[in-house]
């Protein structure tokens, strides 16, 4: 939700009004400070007659439409580094208590593998501690939240707001013109 | 040597050293937990400049996209738009009054007749009968700007459907050529994968007519008895503009290409001829932007690229149409990218406009007495329209 989609007409008539919306409301607030009259009348004609073009010519919208693309899509880049430093940050600062894992066995014998055991024939069950059953999209912040728990690592907690910011700024896989582009045509 | 996995003791070795915690070096969950709330604590407040920073984003994007969702009317997805017909494969569905997605995934408003057909004309009362695929139905564009409802003074009737090759217009105008007689026929053919389509016995799950050599003979034919509402499995259609490219560059496959558009349109032409109708076939050149971005990058990339020639379609069509007593209009002299949607391959409101008028003044013209042109002797309208 940080990028726009693809300029569809919608998608940019459905952009200028919001953006002609933020500019009435910004001069509704910018004349009410300084105690002119009528902020809210000059706020709402502002945003009806600069949404008008964008609404019945969407085309018109394109370049505005595109630099605030560019806009959004530096902000993301610059917004992830940023988080993912966070990120490791705080697990820099949890590890600095000691490590979970031994990593020189007291039993030669003993390995570092997780131990796991045989799956009834056919089944597909995942083996790992991380149930795969939600989607990366839903309610994966419960998922995390439960095998944190589980796996005696509650500190990870203090992770999951800065990666639920960073599942925001995520990027997307863009569109390809690889492939079938006379798919129906 | 150890195998430990095909040593149950072993497994349960680990099991228990993990469960009594001699696996763990050092620190506690609470330490962890402690520095991980401390940690977490500095996180957030390092964060927050990144959250102000993405909010306007956020919120413009969540606010267009909800206002998009209402403003998009529903498009109906492609097996919605056609229906099964033997022979043929699929038409556009009868009477149908709806929206469908363009390639750019812009929706546009279409309907069709009761023959599933779009535009206001019918074909009885036409003077000018278009055949063709997905821009002869007008994919990308509202009823409103379809080529065939623009004409001024010539009655268009349009029979295109969204992917046929050259192989079901064919089929078409043998099926309609009672409704022909006498009238103008132009043949719309997109070089950018009309010439493969009609090699392919299927369109991904959908079967095709398609054109292939007879079995130990040179002739030619086109082969329909595979074609029934049961699923295509095999996908030997690549869809892809790497097809022109091949086509476009001299061997094998551009050879067999145009033998094939060398029967497809004698035996169109056989079938005007037949009722007196005059057969005129047009080239609808790539030159939307989004074909031209990607020949861009594909044609250097192609094994063939020291040989691809983007004249050679038009020049083999103009020599099948001399052959054959056809005239021949290449619209890459009478379009220009301009003429085409931004995120589509297809024509948007000015080029649909550009071809009314073009067939308009074919048809209007004082020379059209019915006897054919040859594309030796080419109009060339647009200078006509300049000068």
């Amino acid at each position: 939700m940080i990028e726009l989609p693809t300029p569809t007409r919608p998608a940019l008539a459905s952009f200028w009004l919001v953006a002609s919306a933020a500019a009435g409301v910004a001069l509704a607030l910018a004349l009410w400070i300084l105690r002119a009259p009528h902020p809210v009348t000059w706020g709402v004609l502002a945003a009806a007659i600069s949404g008008i073009p964008g609404f019945l010519h969407p085309p018109f919208v394109m370049r505005p439409y595109d630099a605030w693309n560019r806009l959004s899509r530096i902000a993301r880049r610059a917004a992830r580094v940023w988080l993912t430093g966070i990120a490791f940050m705080i697990i820099t600062v949890v590890g600095r208590s000691g490590g979970r894992l031994a990593w020189r066995a007291p039993d030669t014998r003993v390995s570092g593998w997780t131990p796991k055991r045989p799956l009834p024939a056919g089944s597909q069950r995942t083996t790992s501690d991380i149930s795969g059953a939600s989607g990366s999209d839903s309610g994966w912040i419960r998922d995390f939240a439960a095998w944190a728990m589980r796996s005696g690592n509650a500190w990870a907690w203090s992770l999951v707001p800065v990666l639920a910011l960073l599942k925001l700024v995520e990027g997307k896989p863009t569109r390809s013109l690889g492939g079938n582009v006379y798919t129906l045509y | 040597m150890s195998t430990p996995y095909t040593d149950s003791g072993a497994v349960d070795s680990i099991r228990r050293a993990r469960e009594e915690g001699s696996l763990t070096a050092s620190g506690s969950n609470a330490v962890r937990a402690i520095l991980g709330v401390l940690a977490g604590a500095l996180g957030l407040a390092l964060a927050f400049p990144a959250g102000l920073l993405l909010f306007p984003f956020w919120l413009v994007g969540t606010l267009s996209g909800s206002l998009r969702r209402f403003l998009e009317p529903t498009p109906l997805p492609w097996h919605e738009l056609i229906e099964f017909h033997p022979e043929v494969g699929w038409k556009p569905r009868p009477k149908a009054a709806a929206h469908a997605l363009d390639y750019g995934g812009d929706t546009y408003q279409f309907s069709t007749d009761v023959h599933g057909w779009r535009g206001r004309g019918t074909l009885e009362h036409s003077d000018v009968v278009v055949f063709g695929d997905s821009h002869a139905f007008g994919c990308g564009v509202d009823d409103r700007h379809f080529f065939a409802d623009l004409a001024e003074s010539t009655r268009i009737k349009a029979i295109g459907a969204p992917a046929y090759s050259m192989v079901q217009p064919v089929l078409w105008m043998e099926r309609m050529k009672a409704h022909l007689s006498g009238k103008m026929v132009v043949w719309l053919v997109c070089l950018g994968n009309d010439l493969d389509d009609n090699l392919h016995p299927g369109l991904h799950e959908y079967r095709a007519p398609f054109a292939r050599r007879r079995t130990g003979s040179e002739e030619w034919e086109i082969a329909t008895e595979h074609v029934d509402e049961t699923r295509w499995t095999i996908t030997s259609r690549e869809g892809s503009l790497d097809s022109l490219i091949e086509i476009c560059s001299s061997g094998y496959t551009s050879e067999r290409a145009f033998a094939a558009v060398d029967y497809l349109v004698g035996r169109a032409n056989d079938a005007c001829q037949e009722v007196g109708a005059k057969l005129v076939v047009m080239t609808i050149p790539e030159l939307s932007p989004v074909a031209r971005r990607h020949l861009a990058r594909a044609v250097p990339a192609s094994a063939n690229a020291a040989r691809f020639d983007e004249e050679l379609p038009d020049r083999m069509f103009s020599r099948t149409c001399d052959r054959h007593g056809v005239r021949f209009v290449a619209l890459k002299d009478h379009l220009e990218s301009e003429d085409y949607l931004e995120n589509d391959f297809h024509w948007n409101a000015r080029g649909h406009r550009r071809v009314a008028e073009l067939i308009d003044r074919l048809h209007q013209e004082v020379s059209w007495d019915g006897a054919s042109k040859t594309a030796g002797e080419q109009y060339d309208l647009a200078a006509e329209a300049t000068g």
